[in-house]
């Protein structure tokens, strides 16, 4: 078949357009409303509601009443082109315009009608794209054409993914991928019209040329630069901005006010250059209790004046971990002249790294261990607060070693959801450690060792310390000790921890503590949003997902007579394997991070892997697609692998996790875990060229029927999305997760083995 | 679209309808909107209010006057009326009992170097996005643990931890009123000093009663500029002006504390204002604490204060001529000495909440004999 280059050009554009405005918008709107994984959950459900809506609805009624479907694509096209850069500065002016100052979190949902402002038109019009894709490539009216334009989008994707995410995003500024997108389309629009067009056409073309023509312009006489500086100035009112640069893990922005240097990651405070407190009570609360400190572990947080506080004891090394380089190369820019700066001392070593994996690898043992890292607002930081990790660490200690982290607390009054935060940390600490102590205050500083009676928190015991060491400091001194560790406020501490309940321990495929700093993060909202978390307890959550998937069973059931129950059956498999792959996905990453750390790399190889499955499987499809005479049993024997692959990957997860993947052979689990998604991908991309034939072969419309399946397959990604990594994994743990996706596609299943039945009854 | 409907369709649209009724029971639970009458008791009524009808009243305590029907909750969260009365839900239920040392408050004129009972009870009538105890201040008094004090526990506690003083603070104390007006009375029988730590938003007749039993007030300036009280804290700039005059024209001994925020409260006029008022209408005596600014709340992604800001603040402040200006949250520069405004020599030697060196004898500098003001005995 005879399908125009130019054409597979525009589809492949959809599909890069797609990924990499997604990645690049998702990064701007939460540096600029400060995201956590619900947030993350927030936004890609919205953007795939945009683009179930965009298909489903606009879709599935216009592509196929339409006529001229290829000067409506262009000029979608060209309106893309402007949404995209518009939506960039959108998030970034947005906040400022509405009298929301810098560095305040604004309520639910402003966020969310900001973030849908920002995403919906984009997915919208993308969604709608790719069931005018579909019209296209098909005029013939065939369901192949359907599997074509998703392979095609696959791909795209792909490429996109892996461009923007790996290389685009360390060297442009978001504005700049932003305007590439645009350029892209734009070439599209201008060239996926035919030569000899209608008058209108022409204008099309015309418009789009001139865009193009001004795009090369801007870019040439550095425009976009200077847009991109003003309107970050602007987003940051009141600050200079000295510098805002990306890293493959996020966004360090360094601003400055009466000479006082800010750094802010993704938009979150991360620390400035004047914060002796902070510095001395994460240093000084646990190394004052090692007799000998020689061999010191930091991680993160080596930028502030906390390295100066440790060098203050007579140590022969800092190992000091850092994850993004991008940290310390801009330390290094900005902070050289500042009284504190130590990087440069000959005892400091930096280490560019993932922390968990360091901890994993190395060979070394260390007399203390300094965690300086946010609280557990996404999985991925919760790694950082588990038992395996408390486990991990433990065995790179040396005899007389301690260690410590810090947490968010209250100082006057610890709330219950405070009080079960902190207990969640505290009991998982306690079950490693031998003696686990609470310093109390507006942070509160966990200091762990592995025997009894090494840790104290009577003041003068701490104040007798330090003048023995001869170690000057301003605040962990009997000034403020004798206030801050005065009995009373300890006990009011360990009796809130006490009285707040039971709690579970924080584990790696468990992560409680990551819900409830969920919970502590929903209460600058509303209190009454903590509480409505509160009341998902696994119970709750369990026994409302067996009633939901009783209930889709028996209703679906009930229709099993009537004439459309196969294509309804087929559509229910489409949402719930879209749903599921959305989660295989998701869940793929973490446990990826939890056993071999936040490898930036390798993830955008599991993520490309997935689409590269996607990609192969509706290609293989696509091709034997008109020689399947009975789309239908085929569909439901591949949604049998649908249902036992969440079971293969809880099963593989136990395995990696384990001894035999474990020690010498890691580097090489990790490279076959990097498969795990190609198999999801694959099963996946089989499954939606089927739906269409199937789908197809009842209704007889092409844009209809890409339109209503593909807002399937996304409205099942868009609950997933929202559900998946911010209730269900925190909750209930990863692999209970795992085995209700199993029961979830095990409902799909018996309803298509119904049709089958009925089918094979009546001719 | 059917045309008509089956009996079938009725039956099962019908039970739909029903199990949608029933599914908002589930939710509202869910949403934790639970009847707050069941949890509180309503046993103190409130003294500052006006009957409007069978069921309404207006709390007169503070500029809200919020106007409320039986079952309403006040903008504090801790008011409300039952059968046409309005009664304080708090009253002898604080939910945070300390110990502090007095500088912490921050009171610097007052037994400096001694400890005061801190308590605080849930609630707050302004909205601050940086307020450093929202877990309380934004809270219902049904959601936090409280515990049950009454003022004489409160004044059997005093002697028992060796305060000097009891501070109503942390939240707003205005919004337990009743509690600390008994409280302090009782302080003031047994010879105990009362501090109000406070943002000010009162009005003039409870201020008036409260100004008879309190001895010093710390008062919260927040700003001096009306649209920034406003968006930030939920509160306006005149009525709080007048409650700071009326309470130094009371007697009560006051002490002004002013948060500065980088870009929202920091611009130099601004605070130059301030101190002109300070000091016309409170005089150069009126100590003015310049507090640094910590990521807290709705505002916990903005720097905390530069030094330099604060520096400039301090400065600004002397020039206009005020005796005693502080810098808060910063010991590691030397601000929070008390000089004597006349031989300019150290008065009192503050560390953190330690006081290290005092050098006023019979409220006079030892040193020149000036009168020193505040109260040293």
């Amino acid at each position: 078949m005879g399908v125009k280059k130019t054409t597979i050009y525009s589809l492949l554009v959809i599909g890069i357009t797609a990924i990499s405005s997604q990645i690049i918008l998702i990064r701007e709107l939460f540096t600029a409303f400060y995201g956590n994984e619900l947030s993350f959950g927030f936004i890609l459900a919205l953007w795939l509601l945009g683009g179930a809506v965009g298909s489903g609805f606009l879709g599935s009624i216009f592509a196929d009443k339409i006529d001229r479907k290829l000067p409506l694509f262009s000029a979608v096209q060209v309106l893309l082109s402007i949404l995209i850069p518009s939506s960039i500065i959108f998030v970034r002016i947005t906040r400022t315009l509405f009298g929301v100052g810098v560095g305040e979190i604004i309520g639910l949902p402003a966020f969310l009608a900001n973030s849908g402002l920002a995403l919906f038109p984009i997915s919208l019009g993308l969604g709608f794209l790719f069931v005018l894709g579909c019209k296209i490539i098909s005029e013939s009216s065939s369901a192949v054409g359907i599997g074509r334009v998703y392979t095609l989008e696959a791909i795209g994707a792909m490429i996109g993914g892996t461009v923007t995410s790996l290389v685009l995003i360390r060297y442009f500024g978001a504005l700049q991928i932003a305007f590439m997108l645009s350029f892209l389309n734009l070439l599209s629009a201008a060239f996926i019209l035919p030569r000899q067009s209608a008058q209108n056409e022409k204008y099309l073309k015309t418009i789009s040329l001139l865009l193009i023509f001004l795009l090369a312009v801007f870019a040439i006489s550095g425009k976009i630069e200077l847009m991109d500086k003003k309107s970050l100035e602007f987003k940051w009112a009141g600050f200079k901005v000295l510098k805002s640069t990306d890293s493959i893990y996020g966004r360090i922005t360094v601003t400055e006010k009466d000479t006082q240097f800010n750094f802010f990651n993704n938009g979150l405070f991360l620390f400035s250059s004047h914060d002796p407190l902070s510095s001395e009570e994460a240093v000084h609360f646990s190394l004052i209790f090692c007799p000998d400190p020689k061999d010191v572990l930091l991680i993160g947080g080596g930028s502030t004046q906390i390295m100066q506080e440790i060098l203050k004891y007579p140590v022969s090394t800092v190992d000091y971990v850092e994850l993004d380089p991008l940290v310390i190369s801009l330390s290094k820019e900005f902070l050289k002249n500042e009284p504190f700066y130590r990087l440069d001392d000959p005892r400091v070593n930096i280490i560019n790294e993932d922390g968990r994996h360091f901890i994993q690898d190395t060979e070394k043992s260390y007399d203390a261990v300094i965690i300086n890292l946010p609280n557990p607002y996404t999985a991925q930081i919760n790694r950082f607060y588990t038992e395996e990790f408390f486990k991990e660490v433990k065995k790179i200690l040396s005899e007389n070693a301690v260690v410590s982290f810090s947490v968010g607390s209250s100082e006057n009054y610890l709330s219950r959801e405070q009080s079960l935060f902190l207990k969640t940390i505290f009991e998982t600490a306690r079950a490693e450690f031998q003696e686990v102590k609470i310093v109390p205050g507006d942070t509160a500083y966990f200091i762990l060792a592995n025997k009894k009676g090494v840790i104290s928190l009577n003041p003068e015991d701490i104040i007798k310390r330090l003048e023995q060491r001869g170690i000057k400091t301003i605040y962990v001194r009997d000034y403020y000790l004798f206030s801050k560790l005065s009995d009373e406020r300890i006990d009011y501490l360990y009796r809130a921890i006490n009285q707040a309940g039971g709690v579970r321990k924080n584990m790696d495929f468990y992560p409680v503590s990551y819900f409830y700093d969920m919970v502590l993060w929903s209460t600058y909202f509303s209190f009454q949003l903590s509480k409505f978390f509160m009341f998902f307890t696994r119970k709750v959550l369990l026994c409302g997902t067996f009633f939901f998937f009783a209930l889709l069973f028996i209703v679906f059931l009930t229709r099993r007579r009537t004439k459309n129950f196969r294509r309804e059956a087929t559509l229910l498999a489409l949402g719930t394997t879209g749903l599921s792959e959305i989660s295989f996905e998701i869940l793929i990453v973490l446990a990826f991070q939890i056993i071999y750390g936040y490898l930036y790399y390798k993830i955008g190889i599991i993520i490309t892997s997935f689409m590269f499955g996607l990609y192969l499987g509706s290609l293989y499809i696509t091709r034997k697609l008109t020689t399947i005479s009975r789309p239908y049993k085929t569909y439901t024997i591949v949604q049998v692998f649908v249902f036992i692959y969440p079971l293969i990957l809880l099963l593989a997860f136990k395995v990696f996790a384990s001894s035999p993947f474990g020690g010498v052979s890691r580097g090489l689990g990790a490279n076959i875990f990097a498969v795990l998604p190609f198999i999801a991908g694959f099963v996946g991309g089989i499954q939606y060229p089927l739906a269409n034939k199937i789908c197809f072969g009842s209704s007889g419309a092409i844009g209809k029927t890409a339109g209503i399946t593909y807002a399937v397959d996304l409205l099942g990604s868009f609950v997933g999305a929202l559900l998946l990594s911010s209730f269900f994994v925190p909750i209930v743990g990863i692999s209970t997760t795992c085995i209700l996706l199993a029961g979830l596609n095990l409902v799909s299943l018996a309803l298509l083995l119904a049709g089958v039945k009925r089918n094979s009854a009546s001719p | 679209m059917p045309t008509h409907i089956t009996r079938r369709q009725f039956i099962k649209s019908g039970a739909l309808f029903c199990a949608a009724l029933m599914s908002t029971k589930f939710l509202n639970r869910a949403l934790g909107e639970k009847s707050f009458a069941a949890t509180t008791a309503f046993t103190k009524e409130a003294l500052y209010y006006k009957k409007i009808d069978k069921n309404t009243v207006m709390c007169i305590l503070c500029p809200h006057q919020c106007i409320l029907k039986d079952g309403d909750r006040s903008f504090c969260r801790v008011r409300e009326p039952k059968e046409g009365k309005l009664y304080t839900l708090v009253y002898e239920f604080p939910c945070s009992i300390h110990v502090d040392p007095i500088e912490k408050k921050p009171i610097y004129h007052m037994l400096p170097g001694s400890k005061s009972i801190s308590i605080a009870t849930a609630g707050c009538n302004l909205r601050c996005k940086f307020c450093q105890n929202w877990q309380i201040s934004q809270e219902y008094p049904e959601n936090t643990t409280n515990t049950y004090l009454s003022s004489h526990d409160v004044i059997k506690l005093t002697r028992k931890r060796h305060c000097r003083s009891i501070a109503y603070t942390y939240s707003e104390p205005i919004v337990f009123y009743e509690y600390m007006l008994d409280t302090a009375k009782l302080a003031k029988a047994h010879n105990v000093k009362n501090i109000w730590v406070t943002a000010g938003y009162i009005n003039p007749t409870p201020l008036g009663e409260l100004c008879g039993v309190i001895d010093a007030a710390n008062i919260d300036l927040k700003g001096f500029d009306d649209k920034y009280l406003q968006e930030v804290c939920g509160e306006r700039l005149k009525p709080l002006l007048d409650t700071i005059k009326m309470t130094r024209e009371k007697g009560v001994w006051v002490e002004i504390t002013n948060l500065v925020v980088p870009t929202l409260n920091d611009d130099p006029d601004m605070i130059r204002k301030m101190c002109a008022w300070i000091k016309e209408n409170l005089g150069r005596d009126t100590p003015l604490h310049f507090s640094r600014f910590w990521p807290m709340y709705k505002l916990k992604n903005l720097p905390p204060t530069p030094l330099a800001t604060l520096k400039n603040a301090k400065k600004i402040a002397e020039d206009v001529g005020l005796n005693y200006v502080y810098m808060g949250n910063v010991p590691e520069v030397q601000a929070s000495d008390t000089h004597c405004p006349h031989c300019k020599k150290v008065l009192i030697h503050r560390v953190g909440y330690f006081v290290l060196e005092n050098n006023i004898v019979n409220s006079k500098c030892k040193f020149c004999g000036h009168k020193i003001a505040g109260i040293w005995a």
